[in-house]
């Protein structure tokens, strides 16, 4: 590992331990009950409770797997949709304004209308992530072929490069940056989204979870399913990062 | 450039300011300060007597004539009041026999004070379903608020019949409120709760009743404000009593209040209404009793003792240490020798 990795990696540590530091002196300073905030301690020894019951392993599973399904089906219309309408005026000058009246609509009002239209269970978790993750995806992939100068496609034109070819090797490494950010911010949207899908639309997942755990006032399991939201969706991020990077050797990142 | 200096001094002050009333905002109402005559009540609109004693309490001047100013807090269900109880939100919360068990159990700093008697809760499936009997269940979906006293009666019902609620059927987690337009729209097989639910089901749908149970109602207060205000708590008990009295005589209006708030037809609530004694019974002060009998208190047991088993909660408080008894007796001496007429009370907060 290089010096400059073994940095950021003892940077995001120092982070995270003034968290547990802070959270620690919060709830042993007697202004909050075990309910309302409990020690790190006893978050860590019900993760190790729920973990070694099998529980926390099903229950991230089952979000992992809505959140990937949804969020791999919203990403991709929102990709090949984005990039469609910016390189296609006509067609866009007729689909996007409505997706942009679609877009304030939040992911949590659609909730009822997903439980009628696909039932309690993975069906309507898979429909609201995909479309709630599909929106940033779209509007990063649209603004990103529509931001690209158009010089670069006049030059390449000029130069007698195919359509098919001008598409691939000017218009697509323009804007896979842009459309890569996008992705990113769609997976956090999928996570919050997941969530809010579970604490009334499933029978399984973190967000089910979190909420059986709240009505029990079991707040130390209600943090465990936080926590871990937190940590995989981290983990996840850092994957397509890595995924970024891979794709888009030409970007200068800091 | 000093006005964007002092601007971001401010912003900051406020920022802090902000943060420490969040903060605080914890804190009991009746906290030395802000007067001891202040309760704050959370109730349910979604269950009956419960909600309507709410009703009464939010829309007339009976705490104002027993020198109490009450804020009245609406919630959907027992598992909302218990947070809310937690987070020091409200003084008083009326609920029933399960979240007050559970939250006792899990260390909620509350004692039970009083109880408004019992009602129906049920388990119901559409008309032309063919579950008859609870073998057909097996399989089928049930919704129900989790943490809830119907939740803790289907789960042991369940049981008393062998099945397994975790393995042979599928218990979802349902809000109250919507418990009807999801056995309506077939998102579950059958749902539980309690009244007025299952005669509007009944009513309204043809819904069939596969299996019903008595759920107890309980109200808690928080230790502090016991404490702190015993004699502000003892009036409310007096305020309670009289609640309950003007119900009896204004039955029309207080069905009609909580149905605006419930969503439910006012003729529904009056029918369910007239299976509780203290809605169809109560026609003087010494007819009434809120106080917490041993069987009451060994029901609550029961409950705490069935989450610890189902392993939904690791251990059952001992009940007996968490009820008030004498705050009742205290109250009931006074409303005996109590002048309470309802004709004198007045509406002051219109539907």
């Amino acid at each position: 590992m290089s010096g400059a990795r073994l940095a950021r990696l003892g940077a995001a540590l120092l982070g995270f331990a003034a968290l547990i530091a802070v959270w620690q002196e919060l709830s042993a300073s007697g202004r909050f009950t075990v309910l309302l905030l409990p020690p790190p301690g006893d978050v860590l020894t019900t993760a190790v409770d729920l973990a070694r019951r099998g529980q926390l392993l099903d229950d991230a599973l089952a979000s992992l797997q809505r959140v990937t399904v949804g969020f791999l089906l919203g990403a991709a219309v929102g990709v090949t949709l984005g990039v469609a309408l910016g390189a296609f005026r006509p067609l866009s000058l007729v689909v996007r304004p409505v997706l942009e009246a679609l877009r304030p609509i939040p992911g949590i009002a659609w909730i009822p209308l997903a439980i009628l239209w696909f039932g309690i269970g993975d069906a309507s978790s898979y429909f609201l992530v995909a479309l709630t993750s599909f929106f940033p995806v779209f509007v990063s992939g649209h603004a990103a072929v529509t931001s690209i100068e158009r010089r670069y496609v006049d030059l390449a034109r000029c130069l007698g490069t195919p359509r098919r070819m001008v598409v691939l090797e000017v218009l697509f490494p323009a804007a896979l940056p842009r459309i890569l950010t996008g992705i990113r911010v769609g997976l956090g949207v999928a996570w919050m989204t997941v969530v809010a899908a579970e604490l009334v639309a499933a029978r399984s997942g973190l967000g089910y979870m979190i909420e059986l755990n709240r009505t029990l006032l079991q707040t130390s399991a209600v943090l465990v399913g936080m926590a871990l939201i937190g940590l995989i969706g981290f983990g996840m991020t850092l994957l397509l990062e890595r995924i970024e990077r891979g794709l888009t050797p030409w970007v200068e990142r800091r | 450039m000093a006005w964007i200096g002092a601007s971001v001094r401010a912003c900051a002050a406020w920022v802090a300011v902000t943060a420490l009333a969040v903060a605080c905002g914890g804190s009991s109402a009746g906290s030395p300060g802000s007067g001891p005559d202040v309760v704050r009540i959370g109730y349910p609109v979604t269950t009956l007597i419960n909600g309507q004693i709410g009703q009464v309490l939010a829309r007339t001047n009976i705490l104002d004539l027993n020198g109490l100013k009450g804020t009245l807090v609406p919630f959907t269900a027992g598992p909302a009041t218990n947070d809310a109880l937690a987070a020091g939100s409200i003084d008083v919360g009326l609920t029933s026999e399960g979240p007050a068990a559970l939250g006792i159990s899990q260390g909620l700093p509350v004692e039970v004070v009083a109880t408004f008697g019992t009602t129906r809760d049920a388990l119901l499936v559409p008309r032309d379903s063919k579950v008859r009997g609870a073998a057909d269940l097996r399989g089928k979906s049930i919704g129900v608020p989790f943490g809830t006293t119907p939740f803790l009666h289907l789960s042991s019902w369940l049981g008393s019949q062998g099945l397994d609620a975790a393995r042979d059927v599928q218990l979802v987690n349902i809000g109250a409120d919507v418990l009807a337009s999801a056995l309506a729209t077939g998102q579950v097989q059958a749902v539980e709760y309690n009244e007025p639910l299952p005669t509007q089901l009944e009513r309204t749908a043809g819904a069939r009743t596969i299996s019903s149970d008595e759920l107890a109602y309980a109200t808690l207060a928080r230790r502090d404000f016991l404490q702190a205000h015993r004699d502000a708590a003892r009036r409310l008990m007096i305020a309670f009593a009289e609640a309950g009295i003007y119900m009896e005589r204004n039955q029309a209006l207080v069905d009609g209040w909580f149905a605006s708030v419930s969503r439910a037809d006012p003729a529904v609530i009056h029918e369910a209404s007239l299976r509780t004694a203290v809605y169809a019974e109560t026609r003087t002060p010494p007819q009434i009793d809120f106080g917490l009998s041993s069987d009451f208190v060994q029901r609550l047991q029961r409950n705490a003792d069935f989450f610890a088993n189902q392993k939904l909660i690791k251990s059952a408080a001992r009940m007996r240490g968490a009820v008030d008894t004498g705050l009742w007796r205290e109250a009931a001496g006074a409303l005996a020798s109590a002048r309470f007429d309802p004709a004198e009370v007045k509406v002051v907060r219109s539907p």
